[in-house]
């Protein structure tokens, strides 16, 4: 990498590193899982930094391989996704959540989200992707990302309903 | 929903972080000298590689064929053996009825989850009694391998899992993954919540049913694992490759240092499906070892039916259910 390359790399990560490591731990639940990932996706894009030549696309690409990379790490991690119960809904839990308390209740709901889904969620209303882009950073078809936000977002309902309310801040 | 799925994110995304724990400059330091460790690598990799056979530095695997020990050969290398182990079966038609464990074990999902319906149902019950009859080799006795998913203490439908995709306006059923593992008192070594509950060291035991075209869903390289992290980056040993009589070809890899083991058996059939069997030593300290015999492990893959396993169209396409539309 040229050295003016280099220099536009370290303010991309500079301005760039907590926003995505922010977005990696809400698809993960685990700050220092979600440093990891950053860093694994940071220095892939160190790699294909002359490929990925359009600065919008910088952000997206590393998403694409943090997201890959963390529903392969389910995979082989030993991380499995389970089955549960139908729980009553309850969605008005999460209104007040705000405090660590209760966020890391928030937390822990999540977690009971297979990993595809809960990544597919985020994407698509945290990050605003579209089905479109969705599709691509989680290679797959907007098919399977239209059934994956359905299911996940069935998951999370049950998944907040088994929370209790929150406390005030 | 949307919106509260939004919501419960901002505020999850609201709360304190840790501060970063790395700079531009390290990211930009481990590139530099990962690009300089490729460069090298490709320069030096083939002559590294010829010297370190000609003195015998590195660990050998003699893979044993009746109970003869192959001519040792180098980590990476490709052994065609001849003659099957004694313990490999002929591949050959069996009844394709569904098991009537499966059957059972699938009776006792909740419809109402959402699990297994249609086409998914279908498959789950065709792979399952071949995960069930690797079971059956790898643990004869049914006193090791427990599963993953809670009461459910063989190989079942429920291991179906990231079977499906869609693309193209057809459901492609790409395979079947089952997560077991194997202890010595046959504990599954997590609780519920992944959280481990350990008596000892473990085997993670990985079974792959894969339709035509499925890329590999392994790691390249061996990776037991020590304390839940990844154990070894060594290449595997050499490929033993077994042909049997309908063009199934049966290949086995292994590789085992001092802190662990890992295997690969991959039974590769005519059609393009594959059954593959992945296992590593997981432990907390100290050495690993597998369980398994090398004839054991290529036994465990010569499973006969997937063959007959119908995936439903044999390229492994099922008509695509309408997906629910959540905008």
């Amino acid at each position: 990498m040229r050295p003016d390359e280099e220099a536009e790399f370290r303010r991309y990560v500079t301005d760039r590193a907590q926003a995505l490591r922010r977005t990696a731990h809400l698809m993960c639940g685990d700050w220092h899982q979600a440093e990891d990932l950053v860093q694994t996706a940071l220095l892939k894009l160190y790699r294909a930094w002359r490929r990925v030549e359009h600065p919008g696309n910088r952000d997206a690409y590393v998403r694409q391989v943090v997201v890959r990379a963390l529903i392969d790490e389910q995979r082989r991690g030993w991380r499995r996704e389970r089955p549960f119960g139908a729980f009553p809904d309850n969605v008005a839990a999460i209104e007040t959540a705000t405090s660590t308390e209760d966020r890391d209740e928030l937390l822990t709901a999540l977690a009971r989200i297979p990993a595809r889904q809960r990544a597919t969620l985020v994407l698509r209303f945290w990050e605003d992707y579209s089905v479109e882009q969705a599709a691509k950073a989680l290679n797959c078809s907007e098919g399977t990302v239209k059934s994956q936000t359905a299911r996940g977002l069935t998951a999370l309902r049950e998944a907040l309903a088994g929370i209790r309310e929150p406390s005030a801040d | 929903m949307e919106q509260k799925a939004h919501d419960v994110f901002t505020r999850l995304a609201a709360g304190e972080e840790p501060p970063l724990g790395f700079t531009a400059d390290d990211v930009v330091d481990r590139g530099r000298r990962q690009a300089r460790a490729r460069r090298a690598a490709t320069v030096a990799g083939a002559a590294a590689g010829m010297l370190a056979v000609g003195a015998g530095v590195l660990p050998l695997w003699a893979f044993k064929s009746d109970g003869r020990p192959a001519p040792p050969a180098p980590p990476g290398a490709t052994v065609i053996v001849p003659t099957k182990p004694t313990a490999l079966r002929t591949s050959s038609s069996e009844d394709a009825a569904p098991d009537p464990g499966c059957v059972a074990d699938l009776g006792r999902l909740d419809p109402s989850e959402g699990h297994f319906e249609g086409p998914e149902k279908t498959a789950a019950l065709q792979t399952c009694r071949v995960l069930k009859r690797v079971d059956a080799v790898l643990d004869p006795d049914g006193k090791h391998l427990s599963n993953a998913s809670p009461g459910f203490h063989q190989p079942s439908p429920i291991d179906i899992i990231n079977g499906f995709s869609s693309s193209g306006g057809m459901t492609t059923f790409d395979g079947v993954e089952s997560q077991i593992a194997w202890t010595a008192d046959g504990h599954y070594p997590f609780k519920n919540d992944n959280k481990p509950d350990m008596s000892g060291p473990y085997v993670q035991v990985w079974i792959t049913i894969q339709a035509a075209g499925g890329s590999d869903p392994y790691p390249s390289a061996p990776d037991h694992q020590i304390n839940g992290q990844s154990g070894s980056t060594r290449s595997w040993g050499p490929t033993a490759v077994y042909t049997l009589t309908d063009g199934s070809k049966l290949t086995l890899t292994r590789e085992q240092d001092r802190v662990g083991a890992a295997a690969l058996a991959t039974h590769s059939y005519p059609s393009g499906n594959r059954l593959l069997l992945y296992v590593n030593t997981a432990q907390d300290a100290g050495t690993g070892s597998l369980p398994f015999t090398d004839d054991q492990l290529v036994a465990a893959v010569d499973v006969p039916g997937i063959e007959d396993v119908q995936l439903p169209i044999d390229s492994g396409r099922l008509p695509a259910s309408a997906p629910p539309s959540p905008r």
